[in-house]
């Protein structure tokens, strides 16, 4: 409770800092910071909503460019890119802008000013904005959806299946299972769902949380990402892509004792409007009858 | 059958004359002889059946806008392909792939597969095709594989990479933070730094010499500096370090000449080059972004290509000189590839050889 209160005073303080606004006028999430890339997590939010205008999340001064035929010497999977420098050594930078639509030779611009167009250059599956925001003061890639105005969501994440694993062993917890007391490592599919479409299009968590017989045991929060021991990892667990992702939307939750007799398990997960998912296992952990 | 023929010679011909007479017309040296030697336009040009290509043919590959494939000094053309995305060349093998691509294909300059594999991020060789990297698509991170897929080594960064450099061992990777890193071939960060005095930090280009001894970036806004790195006993420490007046906010292009006298960089309005040995700069002023440059001798001549809007220039210049031929091209500009003392350009629709004399 404590921790929380001190997450939501400082993430006030960063709002009224920064005073950040969308960077387009018709706002919807179709990736989360965090998200599974494969082999890295995705340093940034994605925006749909088709061809619309881009603005800066806040006045800035222009730092870096790319425009497409333009010079590079490595392949650019952003595609046409634009990093802004705000206050406090804060950077935002919008990607995948339609090819010619960067305004070039502005050193600044403010909030009004038209950056670009939402494109689909680079990496890129469809039109979309990526946007990321990075402190180069603490050295860390920060969750857009943290600082940004919220946005609306009723509806709560989603925690389809857990397993626990040994050696190469998985087994589906269904509740009420009977295992040999052991060491075991929590796998979980979890995942958000967009609002405004009635198909399943999964979008990360913001916090995942396991207790083992009420005690916290492991906790995953997508709020900012850091460099440690040579790898990005998430800022507060330290756990890098790898450490999180047994693959796309499975989570590895952290292993536990299971000790003889009943063990309770409760995954408790938020999104980023706060909407909150439970689901409670017990294991009995002995020979079975 | 007949009329279809007919109605390639004539454009043909009229783009020949207009490329040949361009270069032609204008004033080089006195003891320099440019020489156009071939055109091949790539939309008509025939290719060299598979069967019909000698042992031992040494392939030079080309890349004209959407198009890419290899060429010879004769100007036969042995693959001719439309790129999907990008294509990472090189004169033994190339990799093709889509903009979401998972998979890497390496082919060989016939256009027959070596090998296929899954990969994340979008791949490149370095000059020689012995060592291929693998760029994460958000630029946070660089690894480098075999050429089946495994990871060699990898090195993430909480930033955003704006520039590489590769030399025969070491690479550089410069970010957007303004920090500039040399990774040796075991993919150790040997050098780290984060060049001081400009009040915004970012790194706008970067270079190596072709041994790794020397390194050198473009970093920071208000002021703009460039920064050379030299190796002493396995460190890297800087040997030269200068304003300079530009203010370059995208990636500019920067080249060590072969032997590692010259810095030669993209300056405002031109190109700068500093003469290591006696740190001296020289700026010589043309129209346009530089795209892509060539030293073709040590201490002599250098060929740039560069565009400014949908324009494309031609350029050969001198260092302690000034720009001695420099040509217009109607239309795209593509390749620019020293082979020798012969230069290998893309331009139009197709890919030119020209020959540089010093007489
Ligand atoms: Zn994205």
């Amino acid at each position: 409770m404590k921790r929380l209160l001190i997450l939501i005073v400082l993430l006030l303080s960063v709002l009224s800092v920064y005073g950040f606004d969308w960077p387009v006028n018709k706002v919807i999430v179709t990736s989360t910071f965090g998200e599974s890339r494969g082999d890295h997590f995705h340093t940034g939010i994605d925006l749909g909503g088709g061809t619309q205008p881009v603005f800066p999340i806040s006045s800035g001064q222009v730092v870096f460019q790319y425009n497409s035929g333009q010079y590079s010497s490595t392949p650019i999977g952003l595609g046409n890119f634009v990093v802004l420098q705000h206050k406090g050594n804060i950077r935002s930078i919008y990607c995948h802008l339609k090819d010619n639509s960067i305004k070039t030779g502005i050193k600044s611009i403010s909030k009004s000013d038209q950056l670009g167009i939402t494109g689909d250059t680079g990496h890129s599956y469809g039109k979309h904005l990526h946007l990321s925001i990075i402190d180069f003061e603490t050295h860390s890639i920060l969750n857009p959806l943290t600082l940004l105005p919220p946005v609306k969501d009723k509806q709560p994440p989603i925690i389809k299946n857990v397993w626990m694993k040994t050696g190469d062993e998985e087994k589906k917890i269904s509740g009420t299972d009977t295992v040999k007391p052991s060491r075991v490592e929590i796998l979980a599919e979890i995942y958000d769902l967009r609002e405004d479409v009635s198909f399943i299009w999964k979008l990360a968590p913001y916090m995942i949380v396991l207790y083992e017989n009420g005690v916290e045991s492991a906790r995953i929060t997508f709020d900012s990402i850091v460099k440690y021991s040579g790898k990005l990892v998430l800022a507060g667990s330290k756990r890098s892509f790898n450490d999180i992702y047994a693959s796309d939307w499975i989570y590895r939750l952290g292993s536990i004792e299971l000790l003889e007799g009943e063990n309770h398990l409760l995954i408790l997960v938020k999104d980023f409007a706060g909407n909150e998912s439970m689901r409670n296992f017990f294991i009995n952990a002995g020979k079975p009858k | 059958m007949k009329k279809k023929k007919q109605r390639y010679i004539v454009p043909l011909s009229i783009l020949v004359v207009i490329v040949f007479t361009g270069f032609f017309s204008l004033p080089t040296g006195r003891e320099i002889v440019v020489k156009p030697v071939w055109y091949r336009n790539l939309k008509t040009v025939k290719i060299v059946k598979s069967n019909k290509i000698q042992q031992g043919n040494k392939y030079i590959w080309y890349r004209n806008g959407r198009l890419f494939g290899y060429t010879d000094l004769e100007g036969n053309i042995y693959l001719r392909e439309t790129g999907s995305f990008f294509t990472s060349l090189t004169d033994k093998v190339f990799i093709d792939y889509s903009k979401v691509a998972e998979n890497f294909f390496l082919k060989n300059p016939k256009g027959e597969l070596i090998s296929g594999f899954h990969a994340f991020g979008y791949p490149f060789f370095d000059e020689t095709g012995q060592r291929l990297f693998v760029i994460k698509t958000d630029l946070s991170g660089i690894s480098e594989i075999t050429e089946t897929g495994d990871i060699t080594w990898e090195q993430d960064f909480n930033s955003v990479i704006t520039s590489v450099s590769v030399s025969s061992g070491e690479i550089s990777v410069g970010l957007l933070d303004g920090a500039f890193k040399i990774i040796d071939n075991k993919g150790r960060i040997v050098f780290d730094v984060k060049p001081s005095g400009s009040s915004i930090q970012v790194i706008t280009g970067s270079a190596a010499s072709k041994d790794g001894d020397m390194f050198a970036c473009i970093s920071g806004l208000n002021p703009q500096k460039i920064l050379i790195f030299k190796k002493k006993n396995s460190n890297y420490s800087v040997i030269y370090s200068k304003d300079i007046n530009s203010d370059f906010r995208r990636e500019v292009l920067m080249r060590f000449s072969p032997g590692g006298r010259f810095l030669i960089f993209e300056a405002k309005g031109g190109m700068g080059i500093i003469d290591i040995n006696t740190e001296t700069t020289q700026f010589i002023r043309f129209n346009g972004k530089i795209k892509e440059l060539s030293i073709l001798k040590e201490e002599g001549l250098i060929a740039a290509a560069s565009s400014s809007r949908n324009r494309s220039f031609f350029e050969l210049l001198k260092p302690m000189n000034s720009v001695f031929l420099y040509t217009e091209i109607k239309g795209r500009i593509g390749t620019l590839r020293r082979i020798g003392n012969h230069i290998i350009l893309g331009v139009r629709d197709g890919i030119m050889r020209i020959d540089i004399e010093d007489i």
